[in-house]
């Protein structure tokens, strides 16, 4: 019997795996051949297409916008070729805006100002925070983004996440550690925007000192301990704000907002005419990279050119998520686009993924007692995992936080975030029909196939036929 | 290891048809009957046990196993002598003598010191929690003391009660079975505690010696009702209007 096997044999429940070391450098990974925009984030965000098919767009050129004025912008210059069925990283199959890149300049920010400013009849800050892609706790309108704006409290807290609650994610750690400076100009920008909030960053404790030193006298920081189940954000905000907010309300409800620093570099970036947002940091970890590293890219970006890019060999992999270890979504192929919330790449080896046999519950509790939002979590999965959908309500499987703690520490390796998800969506959704397969999303691989090796010309034409 | 616990029970005598129809009842009428690992309501070795020892009283008699052997020692359960001749009998054992397992019982279940080792084990582990076996313990230890205080001499001492037969096969092996104890951690405790009650007042009032078996049946059947007692999550009430 090896060491290893006494020490998962002692090892205490619930206890997720810290990379020690990572990569400090932030990488810019090369144009991709092409990008896929989502235009739309079920629920959140509808674009409607403001180009055209064929048409040449430059870099930070609005492509879309949403009827209260959020715009999304092209990531690279390029052709735009197709408006296909894509799927996402976030589980849906939504339709996505594809542009060939190509060596066309990026449109000066001058000209993207004056086009966001036609539009209205002032350019207002939060009119600029919409025009530069920028959904941020000021230009929200509602939970679904389409509805009309309506009256919120005033922000009285804001909490700004300096730390990733994954624990194989460094970009916020990183980018408060390297460009503190910006940070803190953004964060007097917000206290222009909300002057009454109370501002809390949140650090890893290695980072308290610096972070104390370089922005503390604007914001209280406050270090989180490294266990990911005190990371989980839906804890640590109520916690900070002091107050409880449910899972199925806004923090904007309740006068709070949260931000991250990516995100603040982001208003900085739009606020001082920089650039819009088109650019995403993620980290890329996985069992066999013993270092995570961190990397830039334009939104819209493949799975496939990013592993391709940074030299890993797709097919050694046997799932590939996006997010972390724990709350990371597997994709079943490496086209599909990331987006302004892809944060990391979990790449598994075949050894890493439990069996997939479904096993049996042997009402262990062990999810039960791990589980951040105090559920029943052994009745709820057992309840959805029987077919009995309706019955889980009495156990509020909407208080679900999503952590993935109580999958983690399942010795039967039974998929209970899923079940805690069905019962969730049953009891939120009206006309929710659980999902046993998912459809689509072939098509990017298939434009891929049939058009990238081929004359641009002809490809436009017929992409014009189709459309 | 269900197969094992009906073993440390059955007393060493037991003939092969005994076992048999033990195992029958066990996996066939308490384990796969209810759906198997993780949906028996109760604990199938204590239903085997139960059945058994309420349809062959003659065959599941630890004392009666030693009619063939001639030792020196006390030959009688240290229960049942201390049922039949109040807690003054208690002076005839050594408590020591009871630890290391020298008590007359079946195959294993007063095997005290190992069954010890073996509950640590899954305590060290993180098989079993450790709030089912000390609850069960308090609640052997204050009933047991709380009676001793009223009838010193018909009532054992608490000190008794922990050492003999199974009680410690029950505080680690039988009642924290994962399936069917509560999940959540108060009613863990209080589910260990309703046990520890049971077994003494059992041990003390009832027709039956050592109670452990129907101890666990009783308190299986109580814990869906002990794990109403949850921690609530967050969520938005619905608030209802006064008419």
């Amino acid at each position: 019997m090896s060491v290893n096997t006494l020490q998962s044999i002692f090892k205490p429940v619930g206890c997720v795996p810290r990379y020690k070391h990572w990569d400090e450098a932030i990488i810019e990974i090369p144009r991709p051949d092409y990008v896929a925009i989502p235009l739309e984030y079920p629920g959140q965000l509808y674009y409607f297409p403001k180009v055209e098919l064929g048409q040449q767009v430059r870099r930070f050129q609005i492509i879309g916008t949403t009827k209260l004025g959020h715009c999304v912008h092209a990531p690279v210059s390029g052709i735009v070729r197709d408006i296909l069925l894509v799927w996402t990283a976030l589980g849906f199959n939504v339709p996505a805006m594809l542009i060939q890149s190509n060596d066309e300049p990026a449109l000066p920010i001058e000209e993207l100002l004056s086009s966001v400013e036609s539009s209205t009849e002032r350019l207002t800050l939060t009119r600029k925070l919409k025009g530069l892609g920028i959904i941020s706790p000021w230009t929200t309108s509602g939970k679904f983004h389409h509805e009309e704006d309506k009256d919120y409290p005033e922000i009285n807290t804001i909490v700004i996440k300096g730390v990733n609650e994954e624990s194989s994610v460094f970009i916020l750690e990183l980018l408060l550690k390297q460009k503190a400076e910006i940070i803190r100009k953004g964060i007097s920008r917000l206290s222009d925007l909300a002057p009454k909030a109370k501002i809390i960053l949140t650090v890893p404790k290695y980072l308290e000192a610096l972070a104390k030193a370089k922005i503390g006298s604007q914001v209280s920081v406050k270090a989180l301990p490294y266990e990911y189940g005190d990371r989980v954000e839906q804890l640590v905000v109520p916690k900070l704000a002091n107050r409880a907010i449910p899972n199925t309300e806004a923090y904007r409800d309740y006068g709070v907002a949260v931000l991250s620093t990516e995100f603040v570099i982001n208003i900085v970036e739009a606020i001082e005419n920089v650039q819009p947002f088109v650019d995403k940091y993620l980290t890329i970890a996985g069992t066999d990279i013993p270092k995570p590293r961190t990397i830039k890219f334009p939104i819209g970006t493949t799975i496939r050119h990013i592993l391709k890019s940074l030299g890993y060999d797709r097919k050694k992999y046997a799932r590939i998520l996006v997010g972390g270890p724990m709350k990371g979504r597997a994709q079943y192929t490496t086209y599909t686009p990331l987006t302004k919330s892809s944060h990391g790449l979990y790449l598994m080896t075949d050894a890493e993924i439990p069996p997939e046999e479904n096993f049996t519950c042997i009402n262990c509790g062990r999810c039960t007692r791990v589980c951040t939002a105090n559920l029943q979590v052994h009745l709820i999965a057992r309840y959805a995992e029987y077919n009995m959908l309706p019955d889980t309500k009495q156990y509020y499987p909407e208080a679900c936080n999503g952590c993935g703690l109580c999958g983690y520490v399942c010795p039967a390796h039974r998929p209970l975030v899923q079940f805690v998800e069905m019962a969730k969506k049953y009891g939120t959704e009206d006309d929710y029909v659980p999902q046993t397969e998912c459809s689509g999303g072939a098509s990017l691989e298939r434009w891929e196939l049939d058009f990238q090796n081929s004359d641009p010309l002809a490809a436009g034409a017929a992409a014009d036929r189709r459309g | 290891m269900l197969g094992a616990l009906l073993g440390l029970l059955l007393p060493v005598n037991a003939p092969w048809w005994l076992i048999l129809v033990g195992c029958f009842i066990m996996i066939v009428v308490g384990k796969k009957l209810f759906g198997g690992l993780g949906a028996y309501p109760v604990h199938p070795t204590a239903l085997a046990g139960a059945m058994l020892i309420v349809s062959w009283p003659s065959r599941f008699d630890y004392t009666a196993a030693l009619a063939g052997f001639n030792l020196d020692f006390k030959m009688i359960e240290p229960i049942r002598l201390v049922k039949t001749l109040g807690s003054t009998a208690e002076e005839s054992y050594s408590l020591m003598d009871m630890f290391l397992g020298h008590q007359i019982a079946g195959a294993g279940n007063a095997m005290v010191l190992y069954l010890l080792i073996g509950g640590l084990f899954l305590l060290a582990a993180r098989q079993i929690s450790w709030h089912i076996p000390v609850g069960f313990l308090a609640g052997v230890a204050l009933t047991s003391l709380a009676l001793h205080a009223y009838n010193p001499s018909l009532f054992a001492t608490a000190q008794f009660q922990l050492l003999a037969g199974s009680t410690i096969l029950a505080a680690f092996f039988l009642v924290p079975d994962h399936t069917t104890s509560p999940v959540n951690l108060l009613p863990m405790f209080l589910s260990g505690l309703i046990g520890g009650m049971i077994l003494v007042l059992i041990r003390s009032f009832s027709h039956h010696y050592d109670g452990v078996i129907f101890t666990v049946l009783l308190v299986n059947i109580c814990n869906p009702l002990l794990d109403r007692i949850a921690p609530k999550p967050i969520v938005k009430r619905e608030v209802v209007q006064d008419a």
